[in-house]
């Protein structure tokens, strides 16, 4: 049977009624996860109905942190964020622009490991801003054995600007079980890298740079594309 | 009862079930446009969509516009099962491309209404549980407070401030980092 209590349209439909307040908290949080995640945040104030609305939004957009150009207050932002999100609130996706001058990851990986604890089941991981291509730990997108609380469930990753060296990329496959769809957009895979997945479905590689070749075995793939690779084309 | 295999386009398109919106027109529609939305394809699989399915929570004005992009969604979602079993060549790329703009085109139409009715709208998607369309009517909501401060929103949607002066302080010092 549908649900009883979705309010009838056109009930409080007086011009100069608040119907946004008047959602209901899951589609409320719905529309905080298509804001970009600092916008969210500041919606907290607006009324008490507001207050916690942004930290059980299940989509967070952390691309653009405004012309943020210094580094450390953008960790600090993002600590804080995921400090204050309300703790049991799943969350479905991950939208982050990683950006810095060194090639260490640790501050990105352990954002990436809060969202696969939490049943992420999208990650979009740009590092465009970055100067150089940085390296992602693939164990932040792995759940360990012995977590049983952790549910994993990702299924969709896309990579920009990042390097993956040969076993990232293999273990990344293999080991997220539940992976169907992989983009990697402007990477550098520097080693023959072996694709090796049977739940993987889509592979898409945009204008990569693969010096040596990847190997791909993945029985179920549906779509594989390759656009303007630089090196060989696998 | 039609099977639920929608393969064969021919037998989906045999299949045709009744809306009935709160004021009481009735709506004939297939059952691929119809099972977009999950709440209906449960009524389906449980087999008790004979003589209609009531919608009281949905006027006939909205459940119209749900039942047009239902009927655009629904032959998009049969195109893309079609192309995924053939090999995608640079044609049906093409093809494909072609077909995703159009969509778009159509969602950015369908969402030029009021207020009330993109109101309207987000509740009927939200009960019918009709992903796509509560993803599109949500974004369109964010779109429009996006890059506003939070005295512009309250002034765009009659928000009431009922926090004291107190409250409101407090709770800007908290978030400080995000108001920076």
């Amino acid at each position: 049977m549908p649900p009883k209590d979705a309010a009838a349209p056109g009930v409080a439909g007086g011009r100069g009624s608040d119907r946004l307040s008047g959602l209901r908290d899951e589609v409320l949080f719905r529309v905080m996860g298509h804001l970009p995640a600092w916008e969210a945040v500041r919606t907290c104030v607006l009324s008490t109905r507001w207050c916690d609305v942004w930290a059980s939004a299940s989509r967070l957009d952390i691309r653009q942190p405004r012309p943020c150009r210094d580094f450390a207050r953008f960790v600090k932002l993002v600590r804080n964020l995921l400090l204050r999100r309300r703790q049991l609130a799943p969350l479905h996706s991950l939208r982050l622009y990683w950006f810095g001058r060194t090639r260490d990851g640790s501050s990105a990986s352990s954002w990436i490991t809060y969202a696969v604890r939490h049943g992420a089941e999208e990650i979009e991981l740009s590092a465009e801003g970055h100067v150089v291509y940085p390296s992602p730990e693939y164990t932040s997108f792995v759940v360990d054995g012995d977590d049983d609380l952790a549910v994993y469930r990702l299924r969709i990753l896309k990579l920009v600007h990042v390097r993956l060296d040969g076993t990232t990329l293999a273990q990344l496959c293999s080991r997220c079980t539940c992976l169907e769809e992989l983009e990697l957009k402007d990477c550098q895979i520097p080693d023959i890298a072996k694709v090796r997945s049977t739940m993987l479905k889509r592979l898409t590689m945009i204008k990569c740079q693969i010096p040596s070749g990847v190997l791909v075995y993945a029985p179920n793939i549906v779509s594989l594309h390759c656009v303007r690779p630089f090196g060989y084309v696998p | 009862m039609a099977s639920a295999g929608s393969g064969d386009e021919k037998a989906a398109a045999a299949a045709m079930i009744t809306l009935i919106s709160s004021d009481n027109e009735k709506f004939e529609v297939t059952e691929a446009t119809a099972t977009l939305s999950q709440t209906i394809r449960h009524m389906i699989e449980d087999g008790c969509t004979d003589g209609g399915v009531p919608l009281p929570n949905v006027t006939s004005k909205i459940l119209a516009r749900v039942i047009e992009y239902c009927k655009k969604h629904a032959t998009a979602a049969a195109g893309e099962e079609g192309s995924s079993s053939s090999f995608s060549d640079a044609a049906f790329l093409e093809v494909d491309r072609a077909f995703l703009e159009e969509l778009e085109e159509f969602d950015d139409a369908f969402l030029e209404v009021d207020r009330a009715t993109l109101f309207d709208l987000i509740l009927a998607a939200n009960y019918l549980d009709i992903k796509g369309l509560l993803n599109l009517t949500c974004q369109k909501v964010a779109d429009s407070v996006k890059g506003k401060t939070p005295e512009q929103i309250r002034e765009m949607y009659n928000i009431v401030n009922d926090l004291t002066p107190e409250e409101e302080a407090e709770i800007r010092r908290e978030t400080q980092w995000a108001f920076e």
